[in-house]
């Protein structure tokens, strides 16, 4: 009898051990699939008032979860800026903060809050948190490159300097690839990356020395950007860097330039911005005469610089081949996209 | 949506000489079929293969969606990133341009 009884305790540990063990991966489970079937009937709601409600609720049930750094994300999307409820949205983030208690979630979910109060102007409260975080070695390359973003908005120059300088140290091949363990990212890409980041930070700490009145330091700064930062098929820099070079330049006299570095994003891309830059280039270049020779100027120049299709073939649905050179001759709409 | 707002000016202006071509990025075939089906689309409609990944490897793109149109010649003339209700207005007076240039050229 003893026997039994210790055996059937032995049992009883052993199987309550596994259903200790199994509790949290089934909770687990039931979350991920709680949290794909919101998001899946959130889709189907076109009213943003709707999509807050539904996404509350579940951070309501589900308050502690690796999505609550994400879905914060997206109350404040919601909330401040669709229905313009700021003020509504940070006592949200800040009052759901108290709920998150998982070490990994909290830091997650203090990133989230962070780019909240900067998106919401509130700079200091950001810096508290990015101090916190960054004195428990959390910030990475992404994160100081977060408040560059949030500081230029605000005109913050010292500031944007102030965190390029942090994210100097980052802004390499090395800490490239220790960032992103889970790609599986050639040498190439690794040293691309690196270099880009490079020129994202000489970039835009030249932005911020031009708004500084520092002219000169700043198209030094540009000019070693441009060897290595990345730029789209239409010849647009990454990173506003070719629009924000092209306003230095115009301040700096050089007119010639700043009409080449204007052109991609006012002719390609119909910036409005960029365009206005253009047109006061060259009003300036010609002694503010020749307003009519302008829309010729920018008609050639247009021609110019808008880059060849290179050809390709690609596969219909339906198993046909199609080659880009048989649309040649014609006026052709290239479309990219991606099923949702 | 995208793709549904070029059907019309495809068939609007197919017969001046405009082409439509669209690419899918995502090789998932299945959605992508789907899609096309439900909204009736009836031009170029291409899929990337994966050791041809023309999206990532020619032109380079990562924002979805994104639209060129192209001049006769085959020069991008006008790129446009995003797409909101309104969008293929844009599209569609670029597109004019372009066929209407081509007029003007062989008079």
């Amino acid at each position: 009898m003893p026997r039994t009884s210790t055996a059937l305790l032995l049992a009883a540990v052993l199987l309550m051990g596994i259903v200790v063990v199994a509790v949290p991966q089934e909770e687990e489970k039931a979350v991920n699939e709680e949290y794909r079937s919101m998001i899946e009937k959130r889709r189907g709601f076109e009213s943003m008032a709707d999509r807050l409600a539904l996404t509350k609720e579940f951070l309501a049930e589900y308050p502690d979860t690796k999505y609550t750094a994400r879905l914060i994300m997206h109350v404040f999307y919601y909330q401040a800026e669709r229905l313009e409820d700021t003020t509504g949205a940070v006592a949200y983030a800040e009052e759901l903060r108290e709920k998150v208690k998982t070490p990994e979630f909290v830091t997650a979910y203090e990133k989230s809050l962070g780019e909240i109060y900067g998106e919401a102007g509130m700079l200091d409260e950001m810096i508290t948190i990015a101090d916190k975080l960054e004195a428990a070695g959390e910030l990475n390359f992404e994160d100081y490159w977060g408040i560059v973003q949030i500081a230029t908005a605000n005109d913050e120059w010292n500031m944007v300097r102030k965190y390029c300088g942090k994210a100097r140290p980052m802004a390499n091949a090395q800490a490239y690839r220790s960032d992103y363990p889970e790609r599986d990212l050639t040498d190439e890409e690794v040293e691309k990356g690196g270099a880009n980041r490079a020129a994202m930070i000489s970039g835009r700490d030249a932005w911020a020395l031009a708004n500084l009145g520092q002219v000169l330091e700043a198209l030094t700064g540009f000019t070693e950007a441009g060897k290595s930062i990345g730029r789209s098929y239409v010849g647009v820099l990454d990173e506003d860097i070719g629009l924000h070079w092209a306003k230095t330049l115009l301040m700096a006299g050089d007119y010639a330039g700043a009409i080449e570095k204007f052109a991609p994003e006012a002719l390609i891309m119909r910036n409005e911005d960029a365009l206005a830059g253009m047109k006061e280039a060259y009003a300036k270049k010609n002694g503010g005469g020749d307003r009519d020779g302008f829309d010729d100027y920018l008609q050639k120049l247009h021609v110019k610089i808008a880059p060849k299709v290179k050809d390709f073939a690609l596969p219909t649905y339906d198993g046909k081949r199609v080659k880009y050179a048989d649309a040649r001759g014609e006026v052709t709409l290239l479309a990219f996209w991606f099923p949702t | 949506m995208e793709l549904p707002r070029l059907e019309p000016l495809w068939q609007k202006y197919r017969d001046r000489g405009l082409s439509v071509i669209a690419l899918e990025a995502a090789r998932d075939t299945e959605r992508a079929t789907k899609f096309i089906e439900e909204n009736k689309l009836t031009y170029h409609l291409l899929e990337t293969e994966e050791d041809n990944d023309v999206v990532d490897e020619v032109f380079d793109i990562h924002w979805f969606p994104t639209s060129f149109v192209v001049d006769r010649e085959g020069r991008v003339m006008y790129c446009h990133v995003g797409f909101e209700e309104g969008d293929e207005e844009g599209l569609e007076k670029e597109i004019l341009d372009l066929l209407g240039e081509s007029k003007r050229g062989s008079r």
